[in-house]
């Protein structure tokens, strides 16, 4: 292991051999893929997916629908692909996530698919994920927590890293090409939270992704850049990290692997991560005493302290803002007793009833649930700490709880049945076959065996 | 009181076209000028690169002027043609902004429309070339200090602006496309003196091509990015705020007031006014080469920050190393094209009066602006060059502005020089390249500006296949 940042992962990217790569963590990369598969699908049902394709058949010079499995045109160049699959991807807020990192997954499976790679075994496939989620995992935990509170979302920002390092491996490349291609990501790094609950949002996970296979294709054609773009004054650390670098993070380059340690949260609502354990308590509190949502007459939450910093719309008029609304995910869980694709429709947003409800949540950051890190110096919005829920209702109770680990996450892992659902959902919401969907499903189970990804993704074409 | 974001998408949507000839005069100038290192930068190791890529998988003709396949998306025909323009460090330059003209001439060329005037694209390219002047104002100089390079970041600013005076946005839409290109906006100095320095300038016009493009098809953004807490300015400027930034918005143009510089030389223009007094000195004392026991330089502060390798490898290093620039232009009596090749760079002569230059800032140089915290590299101040003779002569003058600035701009016929030469490298053929500067002199008046560069440039790009 050398001093080297840029270094370090380019050898770890290129050096890194199969057997290197823990079963389990090998293992551990399908849920997530099924995952990104399935919120791909969905991806055409939200303004932002719908928006990407209507530009990708605009620059298309055959701009038929539906020729790939992402419905996008097939002729456009791997970038183009790649940003298109990953704005699908990440459109309505559905894809997995991990702490302080963001979204990688739907942003690595969309570089991986873009590339011109054929045929993909799913060997490759899950070799490619599973080095790139690495490297974007240990990059943002390098660039720590004050680069995402200064405005970027790094998502995108440090996203970009880990779809360079999934390309570099996929194309084989070689180190010196490595460095050259995380040196030209490096200026390719950009995304504000300015633009949370806008399109351009989403945009941010596809941008990640094309980037990584912008830079890895110009880096094979021979293009340089700084070799050393991690490294020292005015490197990508010393001006993105703003001051709260973790330069330890380089030394657990696959110690844990990140796929295993801490692990993707596969979201089960599709909605800001940072709602998740409210919903949670709210949907517990209600089910557990039988409330139906007319006995509500106050939702009081208590967050970490950071935790409602995404949280930016408090009068959501349109299924995306709702997204980040923490007031309206909870009137709509208790109306719905669910909160699925469905409640993120427009129409959903503006309901009376829910807007009454709206009314009454009452939400504020407390210091003390956040024992571990009071001023959340290195904690993201929606981990770390606990959050307290209270419902009150009009007879006068108060029910209460604690929430710390929300479902979908590595301590409350989604069941196969679970991941099942969501991808049915999915499929109706992107109206896809549900027959051959479902099948899908099944054969990306066994990824490891797949001979050719691409050849078995052609076939959910519509 | 309206936003900045506001504001400019007014600009952008609401103005008038201008009709002034003082207006025209300079952006026909910088178009001109762009169009010959476009045209030249395809040589360059990153442009015949970023050809390979672009044409890979791709049996399509490729376009004359862009050499991208026309079945290629219209972002990826900006990104080429501005890198291309970038590639010599030969394009022109606004201080503070960096090089907005190939950016916008790419962005504007690349637009999706059928057919572009010569008055649409003098007027989206004013426009976007106030649009970037001003926001490289409103970030203020510690953004690039810091370690940006504003051609990039504040140039895709620049490229939306034009991109989408040509799709005539409304001025919502481009306020949203300015929010896209906001979350578009990288690009690192550490990539100096590698080929993804100029890929910065063709990402710029690439930004712009698709933060319009995405807008137009109604894709949301942030409406005020550039505004309040988090928003562009707030993380990119570094504590700067330049509250006046916008002050005449709409009467001052920045086309005509600084101008832009056209570049005699093909290398960084932080080197220029040192190499102008050497050479100045070298002449007027009829100093021989191996006369020369040292030559001493002092620039004012900030100089030379964007200059990074004084031991060049290769000719992309060498445009960025004052003591190669001086001593080639020492050797050769003149800096040209040619100065700059890896065949060049290691010539034995050169590399050992190398070895007798220094260089070092004072701040003295910069009365103006002592600590250079509000100035750009190769502006304000003066630069002393001595000469030291092995006999014991000493010799020095001062050089104030640098050439081909406004204050010296480059006369016309060193301008139709420089576009031959361009043309030549690229190429083409000379007496096409001569046509092709009368014809873009009269841009104005041209019917369909794509036809124009096509039938001027095309035998040079179709022999060379």
């Amino acid at each position: 292991m050398t001093d080297n940042f840029t270094a370090s992962i380019a050898d770890f990217v290129v050096d890194t051999k199969r057997s290197d790569i823990p079963a389990e963590a090998l293992e551990a990369t399908v849920r997530p893929i099924i995952d990104t598969v399935g919120v791909i699908f969905a991806g055409p049902s939200g303004s932002a997916g719908r928006k990407v394709l209507e530009y990708a058949r605009k620059v298309s010079s055959s701009p038929q629908r539906g020729q790939l499995w992402t419905t996008a045109p097939a002729n456009l160049p791997p970038e183009v692909q790649a940003m298109v699959g990953s704005t699908l991807g990440h459109a309505l807020d559905y894809d997995d996530e991990l702490a302080g990192v963001g979204h990688p997954s739907s942003i690595l499976v969309s570089a991986i698919l873009a590339l011109p790679c054929s045929p993909l075994t799913g060997e490759q496939f899950i070799d490619a994920f599973v080095i790139g989620y690495e490297i974007n995992v240990k990059v943002a935990n390098l660039i720590g927590h004050r680069h995402y509170r200064k405005g970027w979302h790094t998502t995108c920002t440090v996203g970009g890293f880990g779809s360079t390092a999934a390309a570099c491996r996929l194309l084989r490349l070689s180190v010196e090409q490595t460095r050259n291609a995380f040196g030209i990501v490096a200026s390719l790094a950009s995304g504000l939270q300015r633009n949370f609950g806008t399109m351009t949002k989403p945009l941010h996970s596809g941008l990640a992704a094309r980037n990584g296979v912008l830079a890895a294709q110009l880096a094979s054609v021979g293009f340089t850049a700084d070799p050393d773009i991690l490294d020292g004054p005015r490197s990508f650390v010393d001006i993105y990290a703003d001051g709260g670098q973790h330069p330890d993070a380089m030394g657990r380059l696959g110690a844990p692997w990140a796929i295993l340690d801490p692990g993707p949260t596969l979201k089960k609502y599709p909605c800001c991560y940072a709602t998740h354990r409210p919903i949670d308590g709210v949907l517990r509190l209600q089910a557990e005493n039988g409330l139906a949502a007319d006995d509500v007459e106050r939702v009081v939450v208590r967050a970490p302290t950071f935790g409602l910093r995404p949280l930016i719309y408090h009068e959501p008029v349109t299924g995306l803002q709702g997204k980040f609304s923490l007031e309206y995910v909870l009137a709509a869980a208790l109306v719905d007793k669910q909160v699925v694709l469905d409640s993120f429709a427009d129409e959903a947003v503006l309901r009376p009833e829910v807007r009454r409800l709206m009314a009454v949540v009452d939400a504020r950051e407390d210091p003390h649930c956040r024992p571990e890190d009071p001023n959340a110096e290195n904690s993201s919005a929606g981990s770390g700490g606990f959050h307290e829920i209270e419902l009150h209702t009009k007879a006068g109770k108060v029910y209460e709880t604690t929430v710390q680990f929300p479902s979908g996450s590595p301590q409350h892992p989604l069941s196969w049945h679970d991941i099942e659902q969501k991808f049915l959902d999915c499929l109706r919401a992107g109206q896809r076959n549900e027959g051959r969907g479902l099948k899908l499903l099944d054969q990306l189970r066994d990824l490891a065996k797949v001979s050719d990804v691409h050849a078995l993704l052609a076939n959910q074409t519509i | 009181m309206t936003t900045t974001t506001a504001q400019l998408a007014e600009l952008v949507s609401g103005s008038e076209p201008r009709n002034s000839t003082v207006l025209d005069h300079n952006a026909v100038r910088a178009i001109i000028d762009s169009v010959g290192v476009v045209v030249a930068g395809r040589t360059s190791d990153a442009g015949t690169a970023l050809g390979r890529w672009a044409t890979r998988a791709s049996g399509n003709t490729r376009e004359p002027w862009w050499e991208v396949p026309r079945t290629r998306p219209p972002e990826m025909a900006a990104l080429v043609t501005s890198t291309c323009g970038h590639a010599l460090d030969f394009d022109d330059v606004l201080p503070g902004a960096g090089h907005p003209s190939s950016i916008l001439l790419s962005a504007i060329l690349a637009s999706p429309v059928a057919e572009l005037s010569g008055r649409q694209v003098l007027d989206a390219f004013i426009i976007g070339y106030e649009v970037n002047a001003r926001l490289a104002k409103a970030v203020g100089h510690q953004h690039y200090r810091h370690g940006w390079h504003t051609t990039c970041t504040i140039g895709g600013f620049g490229a939306t602006a034009a991109v989408g005076r040509v799709l005539r946005l409304d001025a919502a839409c481009t306020r949203r496309a300015f929010g896209i290109a906001a979350s578009l906006a990288g690009g690192l100095q550490r990539n100096f003196g590698s080929m993804t320095k100029p890929l910065h300038s063709g990402l710029a016009a690439h930004n712009g091509v698709l933060a319009a493009q995405l807008a137009a098809t109604g894709f949301s953004a942030d409406e005020a990015v550039l505004d309040g807490q988090r928003g562009f300015l707030d993380v990119y400027s570094m504590g700067a705020q330049r509250l006046d930034a916008l002050d005449g918005l709409g009467q001052r143009w920045a086309i005509r007031e600084p101008g832009p510089t056209l570049k005699k030389y093909a290398c960084a223009l932080e080197v220029y006014r040192v190499v102008e007094a050497s050479l100045a000195l070298q002449v007027n004392h009829q100093i021989d080469v191996t006369a020369i026991k040292a030559i001493r330089c002092l620039v004012p502060p900030g100089t030379l920050g964007p200059l990074r390798d004084d031991d060049p490898t290769d000719g992309l290093e060498a445009k960025f190393s004052l003591s190669y620039a001086v001593a080639s232009a020492m050797v050769d009596g003149d800096l040209n094209l040619h100065s700059f090749t890896d065949d060049a760079v290691a010539r034995a002569e050169v590399r050992d009066l190398m070895t007798r230059i220094s260089a070092s800032e004072d701040i003295a140089c910069r009365p103006e602006d002592p600590s250079g915290r509000n100035s750009s590299a190769s502006f304000g101040g003066f630069v002393r060059v001595e000469i030291e003779t092995h006999a014991g002569e000493r010799h020095s003058t001062i050089v104030h502005d640098v050439i081909g600035s406004p204050a010296r701009p480059l006369s016309d016929e060193e301008r139709r020089t420089k576009l031959i030469d361009c043309v030549v490298l690229g190429g083409g053929r000379a007496d096409a390249a001569t046509a092709l500067f009368d014809e873009l002199s009269s841009l104005p008046t041209t019917p369909d500006t794509r036809a124009l560069l096509r039938r001027r440039l095309s035998s040079a790009y179709e022999e060379s296949e």
